[in-house]
């Protein structure tokens, strides 16, 4: 009888489960997809009552604010913001932190004006090994496409270069240790 | 009792070689491995970072280089590692060309190194895929033209087979699982056919006069300078990213090991792809086949010499023409 007691309670257990789940926060945009520059709506609930809701696009290398929403006596909320013109493309989390949090998936694509480079090379300069292209393809079809390189932040910078170059150079000394004991043999 | 002896190095791995293979020239093979081992090693690295959907694969590139740990570097060191790899394996196939070592009873030898010349360049083409910039994307594009040019037999390559898995995935898949098995599993064919085959001599030269294990213990060394070579390279030079591909531009070339595609394309078109590649590809078939004289000296063997340099040099022409001519759109 314990055991069927037992059963019971934890089946009600699980039917209740959802239940909760359905009544805690929620997060929701009008699309999956946007390009830089570009408006979404925000919705949530069951967040904060009464109370500021911080909204944030979390990136792979950045957070930007997207500034803050009140949440009303249900806790219920909506807001349009404008994404950042400098997002790059890929994906990103949209977080509302309020009393509770909740996230979104948003993917950022292409944006035309955006495309290829922030200082985008003119098509009728680009270049690949060294020379210089004379029929690359006109303005219309692919405005800012281009072969050149990113300028990058690098990550092994400081003591993780030194340590590189000093394995780098143990490597070699190896090597060469070795072949020149080799042919002493 | 010393490790070395618990290991049996001295019965299993002492065995004699000839002197000849000491020579620098015939460590291009073992090169080529080592290269293969820092690719693995840096790549399993790199897997834990990068994101092979469309949407994440640029910005997980832009994490590698700019927050992972030792990222930029050990990238970098895969990037040039890749590039020594390529060099490693033409040295190695011009010199086993140059002994007539393909031939009679080291066809299949050959033929393996063929195969596993095929997934390197495979796994170099997949490599160039992966970040999605404007030359991965490119490069991807130009998979999907080939294998739609390709028909019934490429097919299953293309984004219309299956719409549940991007192609960017797939390619991924190839570079990090199926390319290095296949890989693997021809280069165990390769080394058993070379130790029970032996490597070859010309007449003349002796047939033993060294050990497996020296040769084991040089090949080590040159791995070790293989290794400090990347790291050099990846310091003075590090890997580029180029911007977020735009969609529908065609405006970079390939890398230079795939430049004389580029330029047959910029003849023929996109059935250029096609049939370029494995039409090349099987001429590296033939040597075995064509090749039947009884000597391998090179004086006796001077029209297959001729042969296959001029092949080289061609395709070497082919590379100049796509590097000077100016980009030109082939599928977009």
């Amino acid at each position: 009888m314990k055991h069927l007691y037992t059963a019971v309670s934890f089946l009600l257990f699980l039917a209740v489960t959802p239940q909760i789940h359905a009544h805690g926060p929620s997060l929701k945009i009008d699309k999956p997809a946007a390009s830089p520059g570009e408006e979404i709506t925000v919705r949530g609930e069951g967040l904060t009552t009464n109370g500021d809701v911080q909204l944030t696009l979390r990136g792979i290398l950045e957070d930007h604010s997207l500034g803050s929403v009140r949440g009303d006596e249900h806790g219920r909320f909506e807001k349009t913001v404008t994404l950042p013109s400098e997002l790059s493309p890929g994906e990103y989390t949209l977080v509302a932190a309020g009393d509770e949090t909740a996230t979104v998936k948003l993917t950022i694509q292409q944006s035309e004006e955006s495309a290829g480079s922030s200082e985008p090379a003119p098509m009728e300069h680009a270049e690949h090994g060294g020379h210089e292209s004379s029929e690359a393809p006109p303005h219309g079809e692919a405005p800012h496409a281009t072969p050149e390189a990113m300028e990058l932040e690098r990550s092994t910078v400081g003591s993780a270069r030194g340590l590189a170059w000093g394995l780098t150079l143990v490597s070699g000394l190896l090597g060469v240790g070795l072949l020149v004991r080799e042919r002493g043999r | 009792m010393e490790l070395s002896h618990r290991l049996a190095v001295e019965e299993g791995l002492g065995y004699p070689i000839p002197k000849v293979a000491d020579r620098l020239p015939y460590f291009f093979g073992s090169i080529t491995f080592f290269g293969i081992l820092v690719q693995i090693v840096t790549g399993i690295y790199l897997t834990q970072f990068y994101n092979a959907s469309p949407d994440g694969a640029h910005q997980s590139l832009l994490y590698i280089i700019a927050r992972a740990p030792w990222g930029d570097f050990l990238r970098s060191v895969h990037r040039w590692s890749a590039n020594l790899i390529l060099l490693s394996v033409t040295f190695h196939l011009l010199w086993v060309f140059w002994r007539g070592s393909y031939r009679k009873p080291r066809e299949i030898t050959w033929w393996a190194g063929v195969l596993m010349l095929g997934m390197i360049f495979l796994l170099y083409f997949t490599g160039t895929v992966l970040p999605q910039d404007q030359a991965g994307y490119e490069a991807m594009a130009h998979y999907i033209a080939g294998a739609r040019g390709a028909g019934v037999f490429g097919a299953v390559f293309t984004p219309e087979f299956t719409p549940s898995v991007s192609v960017l995935s797939r390619l991924y898949a190839l570079h990090v699982g199926v390319l290095p098995m296949i890989f693997f599993g021809f280069l165990g064919v390769h080394l058993y056919l070379i130790r029970f085959l032996e490597i070859h001599t010309h007449p003349g030269e002796d047939r033993q006069g060294s050990t497996f294990l020296r040769h084991l213990r040089r090949m080590g060394a040159h791995g070790f300078l293989f290794l400090a070579l990347a790291g050099l390279l990846a310091l003075l030079w590090p890997a580029e990213l180029g911007y977020p591909a735009v969609e529908g531009a065609e405006v970079t070339k390939p890398p230079f090991f795939f430049l004389w595609i580029y330029a047959l394309e910029n003849w023929f078109g996109t059935p250029a792809l096609v049939f370029g590649p494995p039409l090349i590809y099987l001429v590296l078939f033939l040597p075995p086949v064509l090749d039947r004289k009884e000597s391998t000296l090179p004086r006796d063997r001077k029209g297959m010499l001729l042969v296959g340099y001029g092949f080289l040099l061609l395709l070497f022409a082919l590379a100049l023409y796509a590097w000077l001519a100016p980009a030109q759109q082939h599928i977009m």
